[in-house]
């Protein structure tokens, strides 16, 4: 029987591999939206792991962490100039280290911060070179395209904007991070005074205002304490874990949404084949027909129908996991490529579910074409 | 080795008034080898469904030896056949993508009666038949090849009776000739009983006797019984 399929397969070629293309590229569209949207959930909030707490100007929550966490750009109002000290000496704070953008090099942002920042980014450990020293070192992420020892000048703007170079500061490269994973990987962080003095904003009359203030409280109590302070008229302050929740809620929906038409798209598909298979079967009748002339069992007939489409179908769907995992892991890595946020792509238990739903239901549409078989009388061959 | 009797048979269409076919007795002896005639229309092709049980008479009996197949279910009918019938059709009905001997083996593995010594005896057949190499494609055999690789088949679980319908109407005077004699020649060699439905005057007059079908009746309903 194996044989007899195999031949059939091998002779209606052109059918089978249609029949493989539709399927696959049907199931490609599930898998690759349930994919997609669980790397850039995981990968967002592996990206947050290492920010405790973010203060910032009163404005939306949303962009604090997006641009704080993820540095994407966006004018963010100020803080007022003495928090950032009273954050410092607060007993509750180990660490607060500012957090200014505002400038560029190449597609990398230039940020300003201080050794706190780039110890917590670290892990603890010294930047491969060195630590920064003076105003002009800079430390970059393990993902920027520069070499210990490169001078560069930064550009004022988002990277990609066309903006005026600050051709009269310079910084030097003095140290290169470990990778993190997260968008910092692409950052490129200088001392946040350098960027006052670059945007004319001097420390000494009063204490310049930042766009955003990491906090790395003692303990999780302090966490609470001091979120709950700083939430006010003045001030915002969000556990990122929090934000990306919600966010996480609206990519839910979105991919509820895509999943919908996906499955609409695999419910065609399969109205599709099924209409194939069942033309396909009327058109053999006389085949059929002579199959159980020669003596065949009724049950060879349908397994002979059954397995063939099954066999196409159940290889479109292995090869759809495959070119679904393909696409979302290009998509991935250029996102990762533009904005440093390492998104996993992988497969979880709940997916092999989802594999043998698919399985299901293509035994079942393959059953249609195979019962028509089934029930067609023997005598169709002898019909002149 | 199977006498076929055919008591009160027949077979009725709804819409059609007269029955498609209708034979109050027929009997056919063991070993014989029987020819059917008739014009297009006559009820030759009903006659062969009901004697190889693809189809059952709405009335009357079919019996091959001792055993009414009109009286059996669908599965068992198509296991009679599969174990007692060689058949032989006009189009051959080889599947392509096979060879030769996976054509002459494929009713018998549908089945799984495909052991060591059927595949011998497949092997024998298709040299018996004339085919040289058993793992020939179809794609390359010839329409007499294709016809001789069909009877081959039919004769594979050395089948009790042999049910020609139109063996050599597809093929050429040279090639309908030495399909004639192979069917002939295997059918008396195994003691198979031969019926062959033909317009093919040199089959026929090489036949024990000729039934004429007309209009779903036997002609010379007299003869019917002669050979007992």
């Amino acid at each position: 029987m194996i044989r007899f399929i195999l031949a059939d397969l091998k002779r209606l070629w052109a059918a089978s591999l249609v029949i493989i293309l539709l399927v696959a590229l049907a199931s490609a569209l599930g898998v690759g939206i349930t994919l997609q949207e669980r790397a850039l959930r995981l990968g967002s909030a592996r990206a947050a792991d290492k920010f405790d707490l973010v203060i910032g100007a009163a404005g939306s929550e949303t962009q604090l962490v997006l641009s704080s966490v993820f540095l994407q750009p966006a004018p963010l109002p100020l803080l007022p100039g003495d928090v950032l000290p009273k954050l410092k000496q607060d007993p509750r704070v180990t660490f607060a280290a500012p957090i200014g953008f505002g400038d560029s090099f190449k597609t990398y942002p230039v940020v300003g911060s201080t050794p706190d920042l780039i110890n917590a980014l670290n892990n603890g450990a010294a930047p491969e070179g060195g630590t920064p020293a003076g105003e002009h070192d800079a430390v970059i992420g393990s993902a920027v395209d520069l070499t210990i020892g490169q001078s560069f000048e930064p550009m004022h703007g988002a990277a990609g904007d066309a903006g005026h170079v600050h051709t009269e500061f310079t910084y030097q490269v003095v140290g290169r991070l470990m990778p993190t994973g997260t968008a910092w990987d692409r950052a490129i962080i200088v001392p946040i005074e350098a960027v006052w003095e670059i945007h004319g904003l001097h420390a000494e009359e009063k204490p310049p205002g930042v766009p955003a203030i990491l906090v790395k409280p003692k303990t999780i109590a302090d966490a609470y304490k001091l979120r709950g302070e700083y939430r006010g008229d003045q001030t915002v302050a969000v556990f990122p874990g929090e934000v990306l929740t919600r966010l996480y809620a609206t990519l839910g929906d979105a991919r509820q949404v895509m999943s919908i038409i996906a499955l609409a798209a695999q419910a065609l598909v399969a109205a599709a084949i099924a209409l194939i298979a069942i033309a396909h079967v009327a058109q053999r009748r006389r085949q059929i027909g002579a199959l159980r002339a020669f003596g065949a069992p009724r049950s060879a007939v349908f397994g002979i129908v059954w397995i063939e489409l099954l066999a196409l179908m159940g290889t479109g769907i292995g090869l759809g996991f495959l070119v679904g995992w393909a696409a979302v892991r290009l998509i991935s890595d250029q996102l990762t490529r533009q904005n440093g946020v390492v998104l996993p792509v992988e497969f979880q238990g709940g997916d092999l579910g989802l594999a043998l739903l698919l399985l299901v239901a293509a035994a079942a549409i393959a059953a249609i074409p195979a019962s028509l078989a089934y029930r067609q009388p023997a005598v169709a061959a002898l019909r002149s | 080795m199977l006498a076929l009797t055919l008591d009160q048979v027949r077979v009725s269409y709804p819409g059609l008034e007269t029955p498609v076919l209708d034979i109050r007795s027929l009997a056919i002896a063991a070993e014989e080898c029987v020819a059917v005639t008739g014009p297009s229309g006559s009820g030759k092709t009903t006659l062969v469904n009901i004697i190889t049980g693809l189809a059952r008479p709405d009335q009357g009996r079919v019996l091959w030896g001792a055993e009414d197949i009109a009286a059996l279910p669908e599965a068992r009918r198509d296991r009679w056949r599969a174990e007692t019938v060689g058949l032989v059709m006009q189009d051959f009905h080889l599947f392509e993508g096979l060879s030769a001997l996976d054509n002459v083996l494929l009713p018998a593995r549908l089945r799984r009666a495909a052991g060591r010594d059927t595949v011998d005896h497949a092997h024998a057949l298709l040299a018996r038949v004339g085919i040289k190499r058993a793992n020939q494609s179809t794609a390359t055999l010839s329409r007499g090849e294709m016809q001789r690789v069909a009877v081959a088949r039919a004769l594979l679980r050395r089948p009790k009776v042999l049910i020609a319908d139109e063996p050599t109407a597809s093929l050429d005077p040279g090639h309908g000739a030495e399909v004639a004699e192979l069917l002939l020649s295997l059918a008396r060699e195994s003691g198979a009983t031969l019926i062959a439905v033909s317009h093919d005057e040199r089959l026929i007059k090489r036949m024990d006797r000729s039934l004429a079908l007309s209009a779903g009746r036997l002609a010379n309903a007299a003869f019917a019984g002669l050979a007992a």
